[in-house]
């Protein structure tokens, strides 16, 4: 008999819910608070749930007495709601990088944010991986570029386009009751987990997993500069060889919804997956261990991609809402507060690096990370307590200790390791492809199949 | 002729005028209704798949290229045949389930306890689709409840995988949302045969096969007919049920929300319209053959 129990069954249940509650979450009611600094109109605010927390909303109200309204929906509604109209009555968006295409590139729904109205935004404390990509991230070639052109609104480097927000460094989950450690993209194709892999149905996402997979092993023509922005025939390729795969049985079942990845992830239904960080985060405290990869780098590196904050045009023009939109964006997500409630989720930010900040200090937003739970996310070190099941452990759980002390040796390590490790070792920038109309077109036979 | 004539001959005018009028009155919201909510908005979707795409934009220039990269592509083609496989064969199996509950229900189960189990088949619908559907996971998943009975009483050794992410559960799923839609209008067509017919069928000694054959199956056509009809069209409707419950395989509406989410109106717009051809195409030739009107007149 496998590992089925009364526990598991009900457990099964339980993060069931959780998944769906979460998949289909909606979003917040505002708040009532009269503005004291801004325009005085309730701040509209659109975007996935990952980008928009509660918590930010309740943290820009508390430090504005402004109101801010939340409205949570998917990627494709945003730009559905955006480019159907409604940009002259939303103030803000956050999608992620392959996301923003579409509304900061392909069409004038953004407006670029000045990095002097952003006093938070410290060149000194940005990491180079935001400030000089051509340099810190070299070894990504090309790809650089496509980092720079959503990112910033001039070469000088005085206008964001997209002003990022959290960012991550995605990669295999996986439960290790059933698989070993796995460090490379090819595990979803591995025949040894045939019929025990979730693999996402977003084309831009994974077709650039299955092409590093390809490339990496000699079986499509590429390199790591093109590898985000792929050819048609590369698309062909990735294709097909995922149609095969999944006529052959390999994958469990495909996910669109986050809570999917979730609830297969959870109920055992598949050992290893493309997961996000924080599904796999849900996944543990579903109680089913789960352990986000450490890549390998090279061509089989991490899928890298930023969220971001943009003021929308002409919303936040006409509103009168440009500058509560950069306050949101200053106060709240360039502060103290942000990096330590964002972590509970995996994520990361961009001025990580001012640790007097981030990791000792405080502001009006409140209090930085702290020793422990800094050198937990972003150093590689091991928690100060030990830890039983490290593929269990939930950073928001924890206990972090505000005093220096000593990482214990059974203690928690973070998956994937320290920030700098994680930033040597990205496959892939996520972005919207030049080729996109080819490739959704493509990307149907592959749902069809 | 005097004043109060020509006023009498006016009156029948007007009153004849009048009644010749009142069905078009009569009909007037319901055709206000159909030509808002219908015509017009299918007017505003042929109009859309007359027109181009290009990364996230609609380009509005009109002309038949949509249409002819829709019709021409093989994917298209064999999801629609899928799809309308799928709908015939659940139509087919919710019959062969729904027919016997109805029969059941009306001959065995009394007028009362027959409605009162009918409405049983109604109360999942008090909650959300999503939910009835997410609802199977913990039944058919690994360390589902099946699972774990087959398990514990030593039937299997190691949990099924077939059950979910399979068309085994998306049959389940079909089945458990549209078997009240196939057995309440059967019911209803079942509860208006005439008793006496049934009687003389016996008095003539005709066998309970015999008597279904020619009396309760033909007067109960109606009822199959519009039972099928809804779940016919529910189900090749459905996104939610092939989306959680099958093993990823796209429907016909699975491809249209795909293409809403890149914001291709055109094409999106196209397959709907496909997608309603099919439909009625469905429901004309199942009219053609049967005459709903029966269930009506009672």
């Amino acid at each position: 008999m496998g590992d089925l129990n009364r526990r598991n069954f009900v457990k099964y249940t339980g993060t069931a819910g959780v998944a769906t509650l979460t998949a289909g979450c909606s979003g917040g009611d505002g708040g009532g608070g009269s503005n004291e600094s801004g325009s005085g109109n309730e701040l509209q605010w659109i975007g996935p749930a990952w980008s928009q927390r509660e918590g930010q909303e309740q943290k820009y109200e508390e430090m504005s007495s402004n109101s801010l309204n939340r409205t949570t929906v998917t990627i494709p509604t945003v730009q559905q709601r955006l480019l159907g109209g409604e940009n002259s009555t939303t103030d803000a968006y956050s999608v992620e990088t392959s996301g923003a295409g579409a509304l900061a590139l392909d069409n004038d729904v953004t407006i670029p944010t000045p990095v002097n109205e952003l006093d938070k935004w410290d060149p000194e404390f940005i990491s180079d991986a935001f400030l000089n990509p051509s340099e810190r991230l070299s070894y990504l070639g090309a790809q650089t570029e496509t980092i720079n052109d959503i990112l910033w609104a001039d070469d000088e480097q005085t206008e964001l386009l997209f002003p990022p927000h959290v960012y991550n460094f995605d990669a295999v989950g996986y439960n290790p009751k059933f698989v070993d450690d796995v460090s490379l993209w090819s595990a979803l194709f591995d025949e040894q987990y045939e019929g025990r892999v979730c693999i996402g149905e977003t084309a831009a996402i994974t077709i650039p997993e299955a092409l590093m997979h390809l490339v990496d092993n000699d079986m499509v023509n590429g390199n790591i500069g093109d590898i985000n922005n792929p050819s048609q025939d590369q698309l062909d390729a990735a294709i097909d060889f995922l149609i095969e795969e999944k006529e052959a049985g390999q994958f469990r079942t495909t996910w669109t919804a986050y809570g999917e990845s979730v609830t297969q992830m959870a109920g055992e239904e598949a050992y290893l997956g493309d997961l996000w960080q924080p599904a796999a985060m849900d996944v543990r405290r579903g109680d089913t261990p789960c352990t986000y990869a450490t890549m390998a780098g090279g061509l089989q590196g991490y899928r890298y991609w930023y969220g971001g904050v943009a003021p929308v045009r002409p919303g936040a023009e006409e509103r009168g809402t440009l500058n509560d939109v950069w306050s949101l964006l200053n106060d709240v997500h360039y502060g103290a507060w942000f990096p330590g409630f964002i972590q509970g989720w995996g994520y990361s930010v961009p001025h990580y690096e001012n640790t007097d900040l981030v990791r000792d200090g405080s502001d009006e937003s409140g209090e930085g990370m702290g020793p422990e739970y800094y050198d937990w996310a972003y150093e590689g070190q091991a928690t100060y307590e030990a830890v039983d099941e490290p593929s269990l452990f939930d950073p928001q759980q924890y206990d972090w200790s505000d005093e220096e002390g000593e990482p214990n040796s059974d203690g928690a390590e973070r998956d994937s390791g320290p920030i700098e490790e994680r930033f040597d070792n990205i496959g892939f920038f996520q972005i919207w492809p030049d080729e996109a109309d080819y490739m959704v077109d493509r990307w149907q036979d592959f749902t069809a199949a | 002729m005097t004043p109060n004539e020509t006023t009498d001959d006016g009156s029948v005018l007007d009153r004849l005028q009048s009644s010749e009028r009142e069905p078009y009155l009569l009909s007037m919201p319901t055709a206000v209704w159909f030509a808002v909510f219908l015509i017009v908005p299918l007017l505003v979707v042929g109009y859309y798949s007359l027109l181009g795409y290009s990364s996230y934009n609609v380009i509005f220039d009109v002309s038949l290229e949509t249409w002819r990269s829709t019709l021409t592509d093989p994917t298209v083609q064999s999801t629609f045949i899928r799809t309308l496989g799928v709908g015939v064969g659940v139509t087919v199996f919710t019959l062969i389930l729904g027919y016997p509950i109805a029969y059941y229900l009306r001959f065995y189960a009394g007028e009362l306890m027959g409605i009162v189990l009918l409405l049983f088949l109604v109360v999942p619908f008090w909650t959300s689709g999503l939910i009835r559907t997410l609802g199977w996971f913990p039944i058919l998943g690994q360390s589902g409840a099946i699972n774990y009975l087959l398990i514990s009483f030593g039937v299997i050794e190691e949990p099924l995988t077939w059950i979910l992410f399979s068309t085994f559960s998306q049959v389940l799923g079909y089945l458990q949302n549209y078997l009240v839609f196939m057995a309440a209008p059967i019911y209803i067509a079942l509860s208006q045969i005439d008793e006496d017919l049934l009687d003389a069928s016996e008095t003539l000694r005709a066998g309970p096969l015999s008597t279904f054959r020619n009396i309760t199956w033909p007067l109960s056509l109606p009822g199959v007919a519009i039972g099928c009809m809804f779940t016919f069209v529910l189900s090749i409707g459905n996104l939610t049920v092939p989306q959680f419950l099958s093993s990823g395989q796209a429907t016909a509406t699975t491809l249209i929300y795909s293409r809403i989410g890149t914001l291709n109106y055109p094409v999106a717009s196209s397959l709907s319209i496909i997608l309603l051809v099919v439909i009625f195409t469905f429901v004309f030739t199942l009219l053609w053959f049967v005459d709903i009107r029966e269930i009506a007149q009672g």
